[in-house]
């Protein structure tokens, strides 16, 4: 027990260390803590597991009061750095001043963003969590009186604490969804909308259409003059946010839709060079991160000819003579 | 699979068990004080033993660890005595126990939180509102509190620890705990 609780202080004042720069170590510190956790996987999970715990704390932010008092986040980071560059004595009159500016200004909406491949959970003000998919750029505002989303590119799940007097508007393009609180998950494809539901009711209005209430288990295609909606089965629903486990989940979709899927994860791009391969049906639970693998299995599994040049891996049929084998299924840890 | 993505997938899917594994932990072992310890161990197993392939389901995976944890730890401590657990089935996890946690909606979590706020030490508590409540920064809540960054950071320190604690027992409490006579569905594991 004694070296548990060793390890624990030590992941906890490394926790600590980091937090008193704001999120980050100085370049030698950081060095030192990945050779710490290096040392023994005991050492990690401790850390991962505090870490996780000084995360999830984020969203007591929600318990925020809003008055004049109260300091948003991004004039706070403004009050930091200028104190930081000016030394203690001057942050202070600097702090007064930005608070004297401050009064009467709106918000400024926090911008978040994922790499290709990254994934990212945003807790916001009013408790509501967000999980950003690859190569996502979403904006929020969160005030006492609106809580506002603009989803600019990607895909995100939004898990929305519910909240009668300050309905939770996400703004997509030309198209708006409107909750009160549930949870969803919003695709944007240029000027398209998905929209998927898993609880609750969503509102989805498009510039020249009728707006529609989806319910559990229901899905909508929104562009700007119409809002299909459907029903999905809950499988068919999970595996649309199997992204949320980095996984891709296709049932027998064309080669071509798995592959454009698999080229918004990695830098490494599919191209599937003929139409017949482009036609060959897709079924399996796949790792996104991980196009490599998946094209070692067309391979493997369908005898298709890959090869990779630079940044790109050239799927095709066989060479004339090959006939292609394996199941049409395959699935993979 | 590297260290980035091991520790990613160990946070998403294994750490939002714990509330599962200790339950199963304290059932099935008599010394509550060594909870932790086995805790930290069936962690530190768990992630070793994806390295390499990630399980399809991480829930049965951490029990089946625990398990065996359980087992090699009786075995080595040679509790032959029939207190510790009535027969290897004791072990086997539950109905409850197997079917999948769902992610816990953002108000709960919230409340969570809260809750485990509430049972901080009075200093720590009130490093950990202006940190995080408040958004201030260490440096900010030093001078809101008057005393050293020094100090607010050993109290970040105890604070996180502490949170990750409360967080545990504020868990136990809110009812989510095994129900007194469980389902039992045997031979599920190895």
């Amino acid at each position: 027990m004694n070296n548990l609780e060793r390890i624990e202080a030590t992941a906890a004042d490394w926790i600590a260390e980091r937090d008193h720069g704001d999120g980050a170590l100085p370049p030698e510190r950081q060095l030192a803590l990945q050779a710490w956790l290096k040392e023994a996987t005991a050492h990690r999970v401790a850390f991962l597991r505090l870490e996780h715990a000084w995360h999830r704390a984020d969203r007591l932010r929600a318990l925020q009061s809003a008055t004049p008092a109260a300091v948003p986040a991004w004039h706070a980071r403004l009050t930091r750095a200028s104190a930081m560059r000016w030394g203690a004595g001057l942050g202070a009159a600097v702090l007064a001043l930005v608070l004297a500016i401050d009064f009467g200004l709106a918000p400024q909406p926090h911008s978040y963003a994922t790499a290709r491949g990254q994934r990212e959970q945003v807790a916001l003000a009013d408790g509501s969590r967000l999980t950003l998919n690859t190569a996502t750029a979403l904006r929020a505002t969160v005030t006492s009186k609106a809580r506002e989303v603009w989803l600019d590119q990607g895909e995100a799940f939004f898990d929305i604490a519910h909240d009668a007097s300050r309905p939770f508007i996400v703004h997509a393009g030309g198209q708006t969804v409107t909750v009160l609180g549930t949870r969803f998950s919003l695709l944007r494809e240029g000027d398209r909308l998905r929209v998927a539901v898993v609880e609750g009711r969503v509102r989805v209005e498009a510039p020249r259409a009728k707006p529609m209430v989806l319910t559990r288990d229901e899905a909508a295609l929104a562009d700007a003059g119409s809002v299909v909606v459907t029903r999905k089965s809950p499988r068919q629903l999970n595996a649309s946010l199997s992204w949320m486990e980095g996984k891709l989940v296709f049932d027998q979709v064309t080669l071509a839709e798995a592959a454009r899927q698999f080229n918004r994860y990695g830098r490494r791009q599919l191209v599937i060079e003929d139409a017949a391969a482009a036609r060959i049906g897709i079924g399996g639970v796949f790792d996104a991160n991980n196009v490599e693998a998946f094209a070692r299995l067309l391979h493997a599994g369908f005898g298709l000819d890959v090869a990779v040049a630079g940044d790109e891996i050239r799927v095709s049929s066989p060479a004339a003579g090959n006939q292609s084998s394996g199941s049409a299924v395959t699935s993979m840890q | 699979m590297n260290d980035d993505e091991l520790s990613a997938w160990f946070v998403e899917q294994v750490l939002p068990l714990e509330a599962v594994l200790e339950r199963y932990l304290r059932r099935n072992w008599r010394d509550a004080g060594e909870i932790a310890d086995l805790r930290q161990e069936v962690y530190a197993r768990v992630y070793d033993g994806c390295a390499q392939r990630r399980p399809e389901s991480a829930q049965a995976f951490v029990l089946s660890t625990a398990r065996n944890l359980l087992i090699d730890r009786a075995r080595r401590a040679q509790i032959v005595s029939i207190e510790t657990f009535a027969d290897m089935d004791m072990l086997t996890p539950t109905v409850d126990e197997l079917s999948p946690e769902r992610h816990t909606a953002a108000r709960s979590e919230l409340r969570l939180l809260q809750l485990a706020l509430n049972l901080l030490p009075e200093r720590c508590r009130e490093v950990i509102a202006l940190r995080k409540i408040d958004g201030l920064s260490q440096r900010e809540v030093a001078v809101r509190m008057g005393i050293t960054e020094d100090t607010v950071e050993r109290q970040v320190s105890k604070g996180v620890r502490a949170l990750a604690a409360a967080l545990q027992a504020a868990r136990q409490g809110t009812g989510d705990a095994a129900p007194v006579v469980p389902l039992r569905r045997k031979g599920t594991l190895q």
